[in-house]
């Protein structure tokens, strides 16, 4: 049976979102994470590199460690959203002293250098941190809500077991891949969310990501949120009366409801993908309204 | 509002010969640098343009079956010439180590695993590759104008970095680190005397034995062939600092755009690569038939149920787009900057390629 989406926004501990980029994934994530906090939740929101879109959608400062970003007022039942981003330098320093408790070779130049060029490292110690997080008792972290950069990006990430494939068959990487493998198609712990919008390009995109997730990755996914869903402005009788108003009017009006039909078809194509789905209205006002996202997402 | 301003693009194209296009995601990047590219190639300049995927669409409107690896003649263009082409991680990788390494060697890293599996996925990858492509496009005098499409935000700068990065990790000094060659034996002797004995535990701890052995012998065959990668490298990291590379820096106005806008031009800046020219693309919705944002409302709401609503649609799309080119204006600060219309369709073909481009709303 399917589930609401709002079941698996409380019950899976990690949330991965994913999307193609400028589809409102950032803003999702953080509306997901108030909605989180408002039940009576621990969300912590986990960005990727150094990009400060949650700083700017938050208003607060993230860093390396989880940091409270948010709060509600008592009469919403109060509730906190942390968040933090993950370093990677940082992050490869600790991975290593996890281990070896060779840490500080990592930080000389020589090696530093060697580790800032090799390729895989920053995502191995991305998923480092993850899986540390999510082994985490105090706190515990409920959900963990990552904000993956990309479609690409998340790719990559679903796919680095198996560059190590054949490659790293023994030791603690083999074992966090493997670890990690496990973790991603746990339908328990694990949901990544698809965030689109309903219009063509970002639809076919979707649609190919979620053909690629079920046939090779077999991970557990989560809902689809669609976001920026036009509003319905205009009816039929004022469709009909369109040719009383001035030329421009006009073109405005018809625009708007082409607009609006366009848009549901794309809605109708991404429903037929059988995911829980959240629609979230087309917002003009900026910055967005947090709290009103967090309410519908969460319905 | 009102004012357009296509000289700044002109201007720009004109004083580059390299244009490496960066911004977030999802604004259009790729169209953008097209449009770019054919504006330069209708004023008579020999054009490419490289992206980064296979954008079936653009490919379309450039009249083009697809895009590859290969460089393509864009056909029907007026003035210059237009080439495009996409670059391929995997294909571009293989490419490059058979250019660079003697033959025997180009065998034997491809043969490698470390390289198998790092070459294909992973995205620093696709940065060496990037910046490697480049380097062979800018050594020939076939283009005068190369508009280089890179991908979103965190990743651009990685691109940019690509070339200095390379040359650190074929840095004598790590490579050393990892072996000393004898003659053709990979001698584990150097190893303890440098330190490296700690660091080969540390990685045969963390990855396993196996890789290690791989490893080594992936830096026996690139110590080698270390001059060459290098040299292109060092050649590759100048020119992306030369006077004749611009960066145009492409966004949205959403907040998450302009913030991710706003953090990639303090990046470039610190690499003194500071963008000249700003392009926010999708920022307004244009008053039909017109580049130009939505007209306000003019007088009261009125009554008749049709108008009114009209009416709040003008009020709400016209201070909206006020409102994203003054966010837009504070995050150009000084640099020329323009605005774009949200098309809701991609171009579907030369013409609207070039349209994009024409008059365009002035942010200063």
């Amino acid at each position: 049976m399917t589930r609401a989406a709002h079941e698996l926004f409380r019950e899976r501990r990690v949330q991965l979102f994913t999307g193609k980029g400028g589809v409102g994934k950032s803003t999702a994530v953080a509306a997901c994470a108030i909605g989180a906090a408002q039940r009576g939740l621990q969300p912590l929101v986990v960005e990727l590199g150094h990009r400060g879109t949650m700083q700017t959608l938050f208003g607060a400062p993230v860093t390396g460690t989880p940091s409270e970003v948010w709060s509600g007022d008592r009469s919403s039942g109060g509730g906190s959203v942390h968040a933090m981003r993950i370093d990677e330098d940082e992050a490869l320093v600790e991975f290593v002293d996890a281990r070896t408790k060779l840490g500080a070779l990592v930080r000389r130049p020589t090696l530093a250098r060697f580790f800032h060029a090799a390729p895989a490292v920053q995502e191995v110690v991305a998923l480092d941190v993850l899986t540390r997080l999510e082994a985490s008792v105090n706190p515990r972290w409920h959900p963990i809500l990552v904000d993956l950069d990309s479609t690409g990006h998340a790719l990559m990430f679903l796919s680095l077991p198996e560059v190590f494939e054949g490659l790293a068959s023994r030791g603690p990487l083999r074992k966090m891949l493997d670890g990690f493998t496990a973790l991603l198609r746990d339908e328990r712990r694990t949901a990544l969310h698809l965030v689109t919008l309903p219009a063509e390009l970002p639809l076919r995109e979707t649609v190919q990501l979620h053909t690629a997730l079920t046939d090779t990755h077999r991970v557990a996914l989560g809902a689809l949120i669609v976001d920026r869903a036009p509003a319905r402005r205009f009816d039929e009788a004022d469709l009909e009366r369109v040719s009383e108003l001035d030329a421009s009017d006009a073109a405005l009006v018809r625009r708007d409801v082409d607009r609006h039909e366009r848009a549901g078809w794309a809605i109708a194509r991404l429903r037929a993908l059988s995911m829980p789905t959240v629609v979230l209205p087309e917002r003009l006002e900026q910055p967005p309204d947090l709290l009103a996202l967090a309410e519908a997402m969460w319905a | 509002m009102g004012v357009t301003y296509e000289s700044a693009i002109d201007e720009f194209l004109q004083r580059h010969r390299l244009v490496v296009c960066v911004g977030p995601g999802g604004v259009g990047k790729t169209t953008t640098a097209a449009a770019l590219a054919l504006r330069g190639a209708a004023q008579g300049r020999r054009a490419l343009v490289l992206t980064i995927d296979p954008a079936r669409r653009l490919a379309d409107a450039l009249g083009l079956d697809g895009l590859d690896d290969s460089l393509r003649q864009v056909p029907g263009v007026d003035g210059g010439s237009l080439h495009a082409a996409m670059l391929d991680t995997k294909a571009s990788f293989d490419a490059l180590i058979a250019r660079i390494a003697e033959p025997d060697a180009a065998a034997r890293i491809l043969d490698n695993r470390v390289y198998r599996a790092f070459s294909r996925t992973l995205a620093r990858s696709h940065a060496y590759v990037a910046a490697e492509r480049l380097y062979d496009v800018l050594a020939g005098d076939e283009f005068d104008l190369v508009v280089l499409d890179t991908p979103p935000t965190r990743s651009a700068l990685e691109i940019l970095d690509a070339p200095l990065r390379l040359a650190q990790f074929l840095d004598e000094d790590v490579l050393k680190y990892f072996l000393r060659r004898d003659e053709s034996k990979v001698s584990l002797a150097g190893l303890a005397r440098l330190g490296g004995r700690a660091a080969l535990r540390l990685l045969g701890v963390l990855v396993g034995e196996e890789v290690v052995d791989e490893l080594l012998g992936f830096f026996t065959v690139l110590a080698d062939q270390r001059e060459g990668f290098v040299r292109r490298a060092e050649a590759t990291a100048a020119r992306l600092r030369d006077p004749a590379t611009g960066y145009a820096l492409v966004a949205s106005t959403s907040p998450a755009s302009l913030a991710d806008a706003a953090h990639l031009a303090d990046g470039l800046r610190a690499r003194e690569m500071a963008p000249s020219l700003m392009v926010f693309n999708r920022a307004f919705v244009a008053e039909p038939e017109t580049t130009t944002p939505v007209r306000p409302p003019s007088g009261p709401r009125p009554d008749d149920a049709l108008r009114g609503r009209v009416w709040d649609l003008r009020a709400a799309l016209s201070t909206a787009a006020r409102a994203a080119l003054s966010r837009a204006k504070e995050v150009a600060g000084g640099v020329a900057a323009v605005a774009l219309a949200d098309r809701e369709v991609d171009p579907q073909s030369l013409e609207e390629l070039l349209a994009m481009l024409r008059s365009p709303v002035a942010i200063q």
